[in-house]
């Protein structure tokens, strides 16, 4: 597993023990498009561990529901495939977080105005101050984006790792997980 | 509610003042500044949007020709608008000389790969065309197949077609209305450096948004390019109480609607009134969305199956979408200030009455109020869906039983940009022979450069970049979705 940048989550919690974060997931993508369904399998196992405390969903279509997700939010985790290149090869975890990255994520893919992408969903609601106080990607570089294709076997076999990645996240958070 | 700001005096139909409002830069515009070190930045824009103005100041041409009485206005990528298109205008003393909306997006010959698939399968696909308007696609596509096989749908399942289509409109006015189009009018360089400033009103018509997508998952199975569509009906529909929630969230949302329409109308709008040809479906009994009658603000009402007999399509050098025209050469307009203008007479009461408070009255022949035109439909597609969710009794069928048969269909639907057609030439093993889908945007293209060519000349004494943006400006009246309007290329490869 190649981690491309190191995480930037420092472990601070953002609450006091007493409180519980309040801590969203959104898996990203959709199915038919091979591996771009891998923040949706991520999402969807790692529900089993989290299930009612954290607030896991998925999302495969307009990003700006993930501004309208931001509201009420002290964390947000969002994750998503990524295109393969020469230093991310399929399988590798990149993880970038908001705003230290800012530069990274706005060479995210433009999408057409009529889907908001996600640079663009987080700057909007940084601007309508709902931007959690914590934001972090979790991406994996998937093999093949191929119409009418499953999961590629090389992300099926990282997606645990994807998963485990995310909870130790949480756990930093102060989310409540359970990590069997 | 009131919010943040009330329109202010400095946003003037003509000034000659730039119009961009300048945020205060932060970290993430100083170092993007260190990347591009030679942009001029006229605004900061968060990430994403950063990008998009990089390549559109970079493409930005705003030359004068080397006759200082001709002026050239060149965006290359426009802005805000679906897809990738660029605006040439030409201006000779006081004459526009030139004037293309070009449209270079890809084709994508949507009609070609429907030829020998099933028609179960021509909702799904030609829901892929667009990703803000899958619901007219799909609609459009049903009801042309469904007339090939004489097929009546009615009842509550067309109720729910209704339904969907509320959703559709919902969602896709308030995307334009309030992130692409309005910008424009408050002098912003997009939604997001809007936001700050207006943030009761952003946030406002994300919920909204967010209300009429809901009803695309709750009815289609999920918000982008729906699943549950097929023809005949639906796959599944939703039980008695699975909608209430839906009516709940619209109802909470109305009042935000109303009070945005005030806004909205007390803005400042250019004063261009056209001699639009108005088309749109009519059906005297309801606002029309699925089906009706096609007719003109000149007296042409049509059944469906005779629209390529009045309407035809040009291809044009600068553009990979062919032109929308009347058999006569004529311009059309479609969309919802043509809607508007068409069916006034069948719209509610109470529409109707708060139109008149607002100062928003029919005939309308400003395309720039297209923006409040929109909000209307927005507003009556709430009260509509809400009354089809009250109304609402589960069919004992989803869809109605489908019987092959070869022939051939027409069908043409409200989509939120304007009508859109389609014909199915369907063989009797139910494949598709022949497709034909002609979207609102390609008919629209046309009547935006004769706007353009009638508007440009008033601009004359505005310094460059603000004529420029006040074109892009008028083009963003149509919502143009070019990624639509260019799935149909006509390719000629000539041989010796």
């Amino acid at each position: 597993m190649c981690h491309a940048f190191p995480a930037h989550h420092s472990g601070k919690r953002l609450t006091s023990c007493e409180d519980v974060p309040k801590v969203g997931v959104i898996g990203l993508g959709s199915y038919g498009a091979g591996d771009d369904a891998l923040g949706i399998e991520a999402a969807k196992m790692l529900h089993s561990h989290v299930a009612g405390t954290v607030d896991v969903r998925t999302e495969a279509g307009d990003g700006i529901n993930i501004t309208s997700a931001c509201r009420g939010l002290d964390a947000l985790v969002i994750i998503d495939a990524l295109k393969p290149t020469h230093d991310h090869p399929p399988g590798s975890i990149v993880v970038l977080s908001y705003p230290a990255d800012r530069a990274a994520l706005a060479l995210t893919p433009l999408r057409n105005t009529h889907s908001v992408s996600l640079a663009c969903a987080i700057a909007l609601a940084e601007q309508l101050e709902i931007l959690p106080e914590s934001v972090t990607i979790f991406g994996m570089a998937g093999a093949s984006f191929a119409p009418g294709f499953e999961l590629s076997e090389v992300v099926k076999s990282h997606l645990n790792d994807l998963v485990h990645l995310v909870l130790s996240h949480l756990a930093e958070l102060g989310a409540s997980t359970n990590t069997r | 509610m009131r919010f943040a700001r009330s329109i202010t005096a400095d946003v003037t139909v003509v000034s000659d003042q730039p119009r961009h409002r300048t945020s205060p830069p932060s970290d993430g515009f100083s170092k993007r500044k260190e990347m591009f070190p030679g942009l001029q930045w006229c605004d900061y824009c968060e990430a994403l949007t950063a990008t998009l103005n990089l390549s559109r100041l970079r493409a930005m041409t705003m030359s004068s020709a080397s006759n200082p009485e001709t002026r050239v206005i060149e965006v290359h990528n426009l802005a805000r608008v679906e897809g990738e298109g660029s605006l040439h205008l030409q201006i000779r003393g006081d004459r526009v000389t030139e004037v293309k909306l070009g449209i270079f997006e890809p084709p994508r010959f949507f009609e070609a790969f429907l030829r020998d698939r099933s028609f179960e399968e021509v909702p799904d696909i030609t829901a892929r065309i667009c990703g803000i308007c899958p619901v007219a696609y799909q609609m459009s596509a049903c009801m042309a197949i469904e007339t090939a096989f004489n097929i009546k749908v009615d009842g509550m399942i067309r109720n729910l077609r209704r339904l969907l289509y509320c959703g559709e409109w919902i969602e896709s006015h308030v995307l334009h209305m309030f992130f692409l189009h309005l910008p424009d009018f408050l002098g912003y360089e997009s939604a997001i450096s809007m936001a700050s400033e207006y943030r009761d009103l952003v946030s406002g018509a994300l919920k909204l948004k967010k209300a009429g997508n809901e009803i695309l998952r709750v009815l289609g199975g999920r918000e982008v390019h729906p699943i549950n569509v097929r023809v005949g009906g639906f796959h599944r529909v939703p039980g008695r109480g699975e909608l209430d929630a839906l009516g709940e969230e619209l109802a909470a949302n109305r009042q935000f609607l109303v009070d945005s329409l005030r806004f909205l109308a007390s803005l400042n709008y250019p004063q261009l009134e056209m001699d639009y040809d108005f088309v749109a479906l009519r059906n005297p009994s309801e606002v029309a969305m699925l089906d009706g009658r096609i007719a003109t603000s000149r007296g042409l009402e049509i059944p469906v199956n005779q629209f390529t007999d009045h309407f035809t399509e040009v291809q044009v050098p600068h553009s990979t979408a062919l032109h929308g025209h009347l058999r006569d050469g004529g311009t059309y307009l479609v969309g919802p200030l043509a809607r508007l203008n068409l069916n006034w007479d069948i719209y509610p009461q109470a529409i109707k009455g708060f139109a008149e408070e607002i100062g928003f009255s029919i005939p309308c022949k400003n395309q720039f109020k297209s923006l409040i035109a929109r909000g209307i439909e927005t507003l009556y597609a709430v009260d509509h869906a809400i009354e089809l969710i009250k109304s609402y009794e589960p069919p004992a069928e989803p869809a109605v039983e489908v019987k092959v048969r070869a022939g051939i269909g027409h069908g043409c639907t409200e989509a939120p940009r304007g009508i859109l057609y389609h014909r199915y030439e369907i063989g009797p093993d139910g494949l598709v022979k022949s497709a034909t889908i002609i979207p609102p945007t390609a008919q629209n293209q046309p009547q935006i450069e004769a706007d353009l060519a009638a508007y440009a000349p008033r601009l004359l004494s505005l310094p460059q970049e603000e004529m420029t943006l006040r074109c892009e400006q008028l083009i963003r009246n149509y919502d143009p979705c070019i990624s639509c309007a260019t799935h149909f290329l006509r390719i000629t490869v000539e041989k010796d």
